[in-house]
């Protein structure tokens, strides 16, 4: 088994790809995705310690992160269905109605 | 060894899977690349000794979450996204800058500190092979773990309940 | 025990489920069935209640641990004793009368079902206040009694005077109530404890007898009872409580609520009993009331004003009772006045409903040929109120006065307020009916022939209650050792006064005055509106002052509305330009453009793009990140 440090960098490497995704990226559903990544990258860290500590919890917790990622992925991508249906675009940079 | 060689190819397919997500111009190509980072992540579960979890990321994750994620891609048929002049090129270049900053911190944090400190837990590899990982998982679930587990199936519900409230067409 | 709750509770609620889709004839039924069945389980716990030694009469139920926080151990229970069971009898036996009533006089009544629900809740709320085992759900029960007061008074919304006297009742009452609270707050603080099994056994222990604080929670607790039982100065809001149905005006206002200050008073006797300054207020205060409000009656012209007024002057009476330590006195008036009140009040609803809503007595007459059960009924409730021999209140007035005088709290004051009080009370209820039942009629010739004797559910109720208001005094026989059973069967519940040897010799005589001053009442208003008519009329040009004095109640609202409510109006519209416009609408709308100010400043940071977001999210992780690393490092 690889040591601990290799799973670590993997996960910064996962979540750093997921950032800048986030950030570069214009279509909502990408940046959704994007995201995904970064929960993923958080994952493999949580269950990488707790392998190494002898411990369960990392995994439980790693299985609430998924319910919520399910959570978050029905209602963002409702939301962006119905941005679509409005605006005709998916495009984040459009996005700008925050401001007045 | 083999091992180690294990975890170098399963590391390749999810790093390749995750820059395939952000570059490739297509959403369709995305959420596919995406899976195939779930899948490589699924094997590095297993090599963790964390059946349960990796079982759950390829039924869940790349299955279900992921086939919700292609719907909507097919739904709207985006295609590819144009190629525009970059949009608030600032902030897109400041997070590109900041995101590396991340990630060279949490290097620079591996490499400077020692990294297992925190005590031992009750499962070691011996006794999850003895009891079963996944029985072991399970019992946490409904035991320690039974108030955040219901608090999740509330959450879902909400979710269900909340998708279901905005992606439906209002009668004017 | 607890079924005695029980069936008025199912009644609202299958009312309130099923009685606005069913009607008004089953809401009645409903309503009636629930509280005979109540009335049925009263009498059921009185035999069991019999069944017990004299000494051990007590019966408690306990339902639930309702508020076990700290010190504060509070339970839903019950407390059955010989007291608590008079008034359940009272309660539910009159209340089933007028519920009985009730489905003639509502009927055709667009709210009828609503009006069933109100006094069914009514009656609840009325027995956990008697049957509470512990001062806060006898405060559960006075706060909701009132409530439902409120609504029953108010229940032709639709008319202003009648929200007006709802809202007058409520508020007056609240007065009385928040006295209640805080006697109930000492008492907690001094106890620790709002048991009657507690505090009441424990009373001379904790507080010492003739102490301080014993008689501010007396006063306090009686401050209560003023309000709720209309004493004066709290009197106000009953006369103008007649606004509601008639059969509400005979179960709230006369027979049950408004007696609910008298059993308060008779149930914390044992605080009482440490006071002689709070019992002689008491006695004060019921002697004047019942002057007061017997002289107003006379003058008065509307039927349910007069039998407003005579309500209030009788609980003076039993007041004056309580006051001089005849509790079992005031208790017996309690129950006779309820059973002569209500039928009083009921005849006078059936004048009202013959007649199409009139009330004014001067433009009624000669009613008997026309009303004649009502009329006989009504002349026999007259009788025992005035107190007349064998009738009811005969009995129980003679105890009372008798108390006045010999009691060692008592003296001739107060049996001579008592006696004026007799002759007056005499004098006009004759007055009313002389005035309504005989004489000529001075109805127009048409609404004559229109007169009718009311529904058979109507005269039924009546012709009950006429009965007990005849042989309701025979339980409590004076003179003869061994048949005052009323008494007998109530003193265990009440402190011990002394002094309570009988001189045959004196009581007698006393009888034979008080009965003579009720028939020289009776002789005075036959003089006055039967042989000589007009005779009334000119002593009232007489003295024009007098008169009008009477006529307008000692002017005590006005003065409230000079004193109180318009300086309160005048403070209240100063502070709402002072505080409101000046010093809270200043801040609130400063603290609103400062911020919209500050906002304007700021909102330059804010692009509206997804994007700036996320990066400067971004950045706080990272800022975290670093300050981790080198706080850690």
């Amino acid at each position: 088994m690889a040591p601990l440090e290799h799973y670590l960098i993997l996960s910064a490497v996962l979540f750093t790809l997921g950032v800048v995704g986030v950030v570069v990226r214009r279509n909502a559903i990408v940046v959704f995705l994007c995201i995904e990544l970064m929960l993923n990258g958080a994952n493999l860290a949580f269950v990488a310690y707790g392998s190494f500590l002898d411990s369960l919890d990392g995994q439980l917790i790693v299985f609430f992160v998924m319910a919520v990622a399910a959570a978050e992925a029905a209602i963002g991508l409702a939301i962006v269905v119905l941005i679509y249906r409005h605006r005709e675009s998916t495009d984040v940079d459009d996005l700008n109605l925050l401001k007045l | 060894m083999a091992g180690q060689l294990f975890f170098y190819f399963l590391a390749l397919l999810t790093v390749a899977g995750a820059v395939a997500v952000v570059a490739l111009p297509n959403p369709l190509y995305s959420v596919l690349s995406l899976v195939a980072t779930f899948l490589g992540l699924a094997g590095l579960y297993l090599s963790l000794n964390a059946q349960f979890v990796a079982v759950v990321q390829v039924i869940v994750y790349a299955g279900a979450i992921m086939m919700l994620f292609l719907f909507v891609v097919m739904l709207i048929n985006l295609g590819r996204e144009e190629r525009q002049a970059l949009r608030l090129p600032v902030q897109k270049l400041a997070g590109t800058i900041i995101g590396l900053g991340v990630f060279a911190g949490l290097v620079n944090l591996y490499a400077t500190t020692p990294l297992l400190t925190g005590a031992k837990g009750l499962f070691p590899a011996a006794r999850l092979a003895e009891v079963g990982s996944v029985q072991a998982v399970g019992r946490l679930l409904v035991t320690q773990y039974v108030l955040p587990f219901q608090a999740m199936a509330v959450l879902l519900f909400v979710g269900i309940v909340g998708a279901v409230v905005l992606a439906r067409r209002r009668a004017r | 025990m607890t079924y005695i709750l029980l069936f008025p509770l199912a009644g609202v609620l299958v009312n309130l489920l099923f009685g606005f889709r069913r009607g008004e004839r089953f809401a009645g039924r409903v309503a009636t069935g629930a509280m005979g069945l109540a009335f049925l389980a009263s009498a059921a716990a009185f035999l069991s209640l019999l069944g017990l030694p004299p000494g051990q009469r007590a019966l408690r139920a306990f339902l639930f641990e309702w508020i076990p926080v700290g010190g504060l151990q509070v339970k839903a229970s019950f407390l059955l004793d010989p007291l608590s069971s008079t008034m359940t009898l009272v309660v539910t036996g009159v209340g089933f009368l007028i519920h009985l009533y009730s489905m003639g006089y509502m009927h055709g009544d667009r709210g009828a079902v609503r009006y069933f629900i109100y006094l069914n809740l009514f009656s609840f709320s009325m027995l956990t206040l008697v049957l509470g085992d512990n001062f806060l759900v006898l405060f559960v029960g006075w706060e909701a009694v009132g409530l439902c007061s409120y609504l029953l008074i108010g229940f032709w919304h639709e008319r202003d005077s009648a929200a007006e006297a709802g809202k007058k009742a409520f508020v007056v009452n609240r007065v009385g109530d928040f006295c209640f609270l805080i006697a109930l707050f000492l008492i907690f603080g001094r106890f620790g404890s709002l048991d009657f099994g507690v505090v009441l056994p424990q009373a001379a222990a904790t507080l010492g007898a003739g102490s301080g604080a014993a008689t501010l929670i007396c006063l306090l607790l009686f401050g209560g009872a003023t309000g709720k039982s209309a004493q004066f100065p709290l009197h106000v809001w009953l006369p103008d409580a007649m606004e509601g149905p008639t059969p509400v005006s005979a179960l709230i206002h006369a027979a049950t609520m408004v007696t609910a200050g008298v059993y308060m008073v008779a149930r914390t006797s044992a605080l009482f009993a440490l006071s002689p300054f709070a019992m002689g207020v008491v006695a004060t205060v019921g002697a004047l009331t019942l002057l007061m409000a017997g002289s107003i009656a006379v003058a008065q012209n509307d039927i349910k004003r007069v039998l407003a007024y005579s309500t209030v002057s009788q609980l003076g009476y039993m007041f004056l009772a309580a006051g001089v330590g005849a509790y079992t006195a005031a208790i017996f008036h309690l129950v006779t006045h309820a059973f002569f009140k209500a039928l009083l009040f009921l005849g006078s609803g059936s004048v009202i409903h013959s007649l199409h809503g009139e009330q004014d007595i001067r433009r009624m007459g000669g009613l008997r040929a026309g009303l004649p059960v009502t009329s006989w009924t009504f002349t026999v409730g007259a009788l025992a109120i005035a107190g007349i021999f064998p009738f009811a209140g005969f009995f129980s007035k003679d105890a009372i006065l008798f108390a006045a005088m010999t009691s060692p709290r008592g003296g001739l004051v107060f049996w001579l307020a008592g006696a004026a009080g007799a002759f007056m009370t005499a004098f006009y209820m004759f007055r009313l009916v002389f005035k309504t039942f005989h004489g000529k009629c001075s109805l127009p010739i048409e609404q004559q022939a229109r007169l009718h004797e009311s529904p058979r559910v109507m005269l039924l109720p009546l012709q009950a209650l006429a009965v007990l208001s005849v042989v309701g005094g025979w339980m409590g026989l004076p003179l003869v050792r061994g048949a005052d059973l009323f008494g007998g069967f109530l003193s265990p519940v009440f402190p011990k006064m002394g002094g309570e040897h009988h001189e045959v010799v004196l009581e007698v005589a006393m009888m034979l005055v008080s009965l003579a001053i009720a028939l020289l009442g009776i002789f005075v208003a036959y003089g006055f509106y039967v042989r000589g008519q007009g005779v009334g009329a000119a002593y009232g040009r007489r003295w024009p002052r007098l008169y009008r004095l009477l006529l307008n109640k000692y002017y005590v609202d006005e003065a409230y509305d000079r004193f109180i409510v318009q300086p309160v109006k005048r403070a209240s519209i100063w502070a709402w330009h002072a505080f409101e416009d000046g010093l809270i609408d200043a801040a609130v709308n400063g603290a609103g453009a400062a911020v919209e100010a500050a906002g304007g400043a700021v909102r330059r940071l804010q692009t509206g793009y997804v994007k700036s977001y996320a990066v400067a999210m971004l950045a706080g992780a990272f800022a975290i990140l670093v300050y981790l690393t080198v706080r850690g490092g």
